[in-house]
């Protein structure tokens, strides 16, 4: 009798697994028109202008897309592992580093045949090159953005700083961050990504892919860190000592007046305009980083774009989304309601985009910004450079020997071939 | 732990409870103690869950903008948890329906798999009792986040990657080996004689099992749901790479999409997490009264 | 303690002496047949999910693996067998054995105050109390949390300036209070306090559970004997915990040595390498890269690492008397 209860028992219980997944599975399948799924890494602002986009997309195309919110940081892993089990979606929306990666790997659909001369030309080449891969395009850019000073204009003028007086080159920036109060001066975050253009100003660098070799090391590279670092620890300077929040933190601080300069991007400035001190958005000033002593400037290029996941359901419902998406009237949108950079120097002439007044700012800054190399490993390097920038800051290291241990892990885990140059 | 050799089998009053019974009348000063030391211990627990709900009830600029200090809303709103419940069309209710399936599926499927083989490890020294034991051990050893690659192929080549049924095998995978060795202790503080009484009385050995030994562990086994129910009702990185589609995500993996690239939407989060962790207070205090003994129900005393 | 035989008799026929292998096999399981249907559905699922991968992934250790050359079914698979360059590599680095020596720290901490608060509360809850269930709810709550957010919300507590506890100590007077997370030391303080945070409302509910097996005859005829309050707990109290203690804080030793959210989340294993734990150094160093071979590598040191820890710890315990692990 208690044989029976058990199996009774096992039997409702694996009934119970097997009809719940029924359910379950009968409840994903609908039948659907035409729809495209987008896996979108946006912020809340940003997705509530796809939104609107999408709409105006479908109204026009009959294209339906189904929009997946997927976490910035988790974007990798969910688009390789579901890549790789032929599950991706069709379009995707990735960091430039991704587009090498994603592309050398299969990932990706190649649409080299779809993008005409005119829109090549049309696109900003340091936002472009980074959708070009082994000859191939993989997808098109929606937005670039480089890393610039912002300022507090208010505070500059309680400074005595003049107008026409903006530092342009770094020594002149440790000048000017020396005549504001103790710890009021300029917020600097201890990231290695926000590092890099001090090290290009140096004439430093990163890797050379055309030469194979690695030149984080080598002495200019060193001069920037150092020349970094100084500003880091200066008395005008806010005391970071809260480095996994001290993104959080320079938002703070400039926001509510407390630091007149920080390090940021174009995506950043919806977020500053909601602070007290920048009530009145005139206040908020962009100054282009400045050349360090041997007349070099630099700042890391980055941005978002979009890409066709090669399993996708439909090719060319796919492209037509991505061309929208990226077309004038979207990057008009983007600017005028998120202040991001278009990516077509055509939208640059654009009524909503022209009247911005922060993005004819960052112009400039785009225009001599360093685009990184553009590698499959492209985004992989921070993930040593970052720990040891944090040492050398905390002064656990000396910017050499932090340095030489960034290249010497560099070359063991991505660039084996490549020469690391003293 | 066990009763002192053989004994005639009798009936004997029921056990009291440790803890209860004939005690002393607590001293004043002792009540203090205790008191104060749970209150301080229950200040320490709540606090930073305290200031996530209260954070909740903020408008966004003034949970980032507004000194720390200010614990208390300026602005006391419920936009925030309008927001979170109706974004998308009510997405969150399906999360939710989709988190509780889980949550409670694998509450059934791991502790009924582990009850069976605890008890199994607990009464019966098998040939490979040990290679066992230990196996079951070892599947704890390897961090999550390195075997979380050959899991998700093997789910793949199920082809059961996006269903909640590949949740449901990977949540068992996790849940069983844990809850096997803490049921085994739990079923090893009972005394066998017991059983061997029960085994007397004509009962086969998965009755002993079901009528003996499970009612008496139900302290054991209101822990082991507990814990089964709390991980899959929390976890996130599995179901992060294996729910593909938005209809089938999970609560946490639909809160994990508040963290964009440069900063986290914290009035979403907080509220999020707030809607997240009422449900799990309510099913403690369901299963919360299990914690008592079964020892006291009727117990043959032998 | 009186030790009585522990084990059930064999469901089912008794065999004799002198019998060839496949027949004591057959009645190997004639004997056992119960237990062995017991474990079986555990079994299969665990094979599949656990134990195939396991071994996949310590074949790969000794391979070159990584994302251009494995794992991907849309391209070739070109890895290659390399021995055990991996681990050579990986034990050599000075980097690791710091890492190492924080993760022992990290984890003898994390435990020691897990138990000793959890018992500490599952004791003060075992008595008859006002509001016991109150105090026993609330508890609880950390557990009830999603551990990202209570991460996030930890790691906001210890900004600096800005967080709630340095707000506060400042309040009280301390005009530069720690950097929590960007100070060496401080970084490990604020990890551990994290993980204690969360892990002690488990430990308290398990200890608590096991609290109730404990015969209180046993504790009154204690009391009557003559022993204090000290006494008691020592001589009774304790060893009948012993079956479940001994159990989670194995458990829990495994668990936290493991443990990935706390650090990934609240430090990131900062600032630079000071809050690292074997788990997260092995995510950063190779998971990231999708280095799987050196990821495998790391995964099996950890499980060695663990094997061998718990085979000591058995040992120590079964000195101490429990008949459970013989």
């Amino acid at each position: 009798m208690k044989r029976t209860r058990f199996r009774a028992i096992a039997l409702a219980l694996v009934a119970t697994v097997v009809v719940a997944a029924a359910i379950v599975a009968s409840a994903a399948a609908r039948t659907h028109a035409t729809t495209i799924t987008y896996w979108n890494t946006m912020n809340d602002e940003e997705t509530v202008t796809v939104k609107s986009l999408i709409s105006q997309f479908t109204s026009q195309t009959g294209i339906n897309v189904e929009i997946v919110q997927v976490p910035f940081d988790q974007r990798d892993a969910k688009f390789t592992t579901a890549s790789q089990a032929g599950k991706g979606p069709d379009v995707m929306r990735a960091e430039i580093a991704d587009v090498a990666n994603w592309g050398s790997k299969g990932f990706l659909s190649d649409i080299t045949a779809k993008v005409t001369a005119k829109d090549k030309a049309d696109f900003l080449p340091a936002a472009f090159a980074y959708y070009n891969y082994a000859g191939k395009v993989w997808g098109l850019p929606q937005a670039p953005d480089a890393l610039t000073i912002f300022y507090n204009k208010a505070l500059f003028k309680k400074a005595g700083i003049k107008p026409t007086a903006l530092p342009k080159t770094l020594p002149a920036l440790n000048q000017t961050c020396a005549k504001f109060p103790a710890k009021q001066g300029i917020f600097l975050r201890a990231d290695s990504y926000w590092v890099q253009p001090w090290v290009w100003g140096y004439g430093g660098g990163l890797i050379n892919p055309a030469t194979k070799q690695i030149l984080i090391a080598n002495k200019q590279s060193v001069a920037g860190m150092d020349a970094y670092k100084s500003l880091f620890s200066a008395k005008c300077a806010f005391p970071n000592k809260d480095f996994s929040n001290d993104y959080g933190n320079a938002q703070t601080a400039f926001k509510n007046g407390q630091v007149a300069m920080i390090v940021n991007g174009p995506w950043s400035t919806a977020d500053i305009l909601q602070g007290p001190a920048f009530k009145s958005s005139s206040n908020l000033g962009v100054l282009v980083i400045p050349k360090g002593p041997g007349g070099k400037q630099g700042s890391p290029v980055g941005g978002n774009g979009f890409v066709i996941g090669k399993g996708t359901s439909d090719f060319e419902a796919s492209w037509k989304f991505i061309s929208f998406m990226t077309s004038g009237t979207a990057q008009a949108a983007f600017a005028a309601k998120n202040n991001l950079l278009p990516s077509r120097k055509s939208s640059y002439a654009l009524p909503a985009v022209k009247s911005n007044r922060l993005i004819g700012a960052f112009l400039p800054q785009m225009n001599v910004a360093t685009a990184r190399p553009v590698l499959p490993q492209g985004g992989q390097i921070y993930s040593d450079f970052g720990p040891n920038v944090q040492k050398i800051l905390n002064g656990q290291a000396t910017a050499k020997s932090g340095l030489a241990t960034v290249a010497a892990a560099w070359k063991l885990k991505l660039f084996p071939d490549y020469t690391i140059v003293k | 732990m066990s009763s002192t050799g053989a004994t005639p089998p009798v009936l004997a009053p029921p056990r009291k409870r440790a803890g209860q019974g004939s005690r002393r009348v607590r001293p004043w000063y002792m009540s203090a103690v205790l008191h104060g030391s749970l209150v301080v211990a229950t200040i320490i627990a709540i606090f930073p869950v305290f200031w996530i709900g209260i954070s909740s009830f903020k408008p966004r600029d003034e949970i980032i903008n507004s000194p720390t200090l200010n614990v208390w809303p300026d602005n006391w709103t419920w936009s925030n948890y309008s927001d979170v419940i109706s974004a998308n069309d009510y997405e969150f209710l399906h999360w939710f329906g989709n988190s509780a399936l889980i949550a409670v599926l694998t509450t059934i499927v791991g502790v009924f798999l582990s009850a069976t083989a605890g008890y199994a490890l607990s009464r019966y020294r098998f040939p490979g009792y040990r290679t066992a034991l230990n196996s079951f051990l070892v599947t704890q050893m390897f961090p999550a986040a390195i075997i979380i690659v050959p899991i998700y192929q093997i789910i793949t080549s199920l082809n059961l990657i996006d269903s909640q049924l590949g949740l449901l095998l990977a949540y068992s995978t996790v849940a069983v080996p844990f809850c096997t060795w803490m049921l085994k202790g739990y079923f090893d503080t009972i005394p066998i004689s017991l059983e061997e009484a029960g085994r007397i009385d004509g009962l086969t050995p998965f009755g002993t099992f079901w009528r003996i030994v499970m009612p008496l562990s139900t302290p054991g086994l209101a822990v082991t749901c507990f814990y089964t129910f709390i991980t899959a009702w929390n976890e996130v990185a599995f179901a992060n790479i294996i729910l593909l589609s938005p209809d089938k995500y999970t609560l946490p993996v639909g809160l994990r999409t508040y963290v964009f690239q440069f900063d986290q939407a914290w009035e979403k989060l907080t509220a999020g997490a707030m809607l997240v962790t009422i449900p799990a207070v309510l099913v403690f205090l369901f299963a919360q009264r299990y914690l008592v003994s079964g020892l006291t129900r009727g117990g043959v005393k032998g | 303690m009186t030790t009585t035989d522990k084990t059930l008799p064999a469901p089912g026929l008794r065999g004799r002496g002198g019998p060839s292998l496949g027949e004591r096999l057959r009645r190997s399981f004639g004997r056992w047949w119960f237990a062995y249907a017991m474990l079986l559905p555990v079994f299969v699922v665990m094979g599949l999910l656990v134990f195939y991968p396991l071994g996949r992934g310590i074949y790969y250790s000794f391979t070159n693996a990584d994302q251009y050359n494995a794992l991907n079914p849309l391209q070739p698979s070109t890895y290659k067998w390399i021995g055990i360059d991996n681990y050579t590599r990986i034990l050599k680095s000075q980097e690791f054995r710091d890492v190492l020596g924080f993760t022992a720290i990290w984890t003898f901490v994390n435990v020691f105050f897990h138990f000793t608060l959890g018992l500490a509360l599952a004791l003060a809850l075992n008595r008859t109390l006002k509001f016991r269930g109150t105090y026993r709810m609330l508890l609880l709550v950390p557990w009830a949390v999603p551990s990202f957010i209570s991460a996030f919300a930890w790691r906001f507590m210890f900004n600096n300036p800005y967080g709630f506890l340095d707000q506060f100590l400042i309040k009280l007077g301390w005009e530069t209070p720690p950097a929590f997370l960007g100070d060496p030391t401080w970084a490990k303080f604020a990890v551990i306090t994290t993980n204690v945070w969360l892990g002690v409302p488990f430990m308290m509910v398990a200890l608590l559970g096991g609290l109730q097996a404990i015969d209180s005859d046993l504790l009154d005829a204690a009391a009557v004997d003559g022993a204090n309050a000290w006494q008691r707990f020592w001589s009774v109290t304790l060893p009948g915990l012993r079956p479940v203690a001994a159990t989670v804080i194995l458990l829990g030793l495994i668990w936290t040595f493991n443990m990935f959210n706390v650090i990934y989340l609240v430090t990131g294993g900062g600032p630079g390498t000071s809050t690292q734990i074997l788990a997260t150094y092995a995510y950063q160093n190779a998971f990231d890269f999708k280095l799987y071979g050196v990821a495998t590598a790391y995964g099996v040191i950890i499980l060695s690492i663990l094997l061998v820890f718990s085979q000591f710890y058995r040992y120590t315990v079964k000195r101490m008397g429990e008949e459970t692990w013989s």
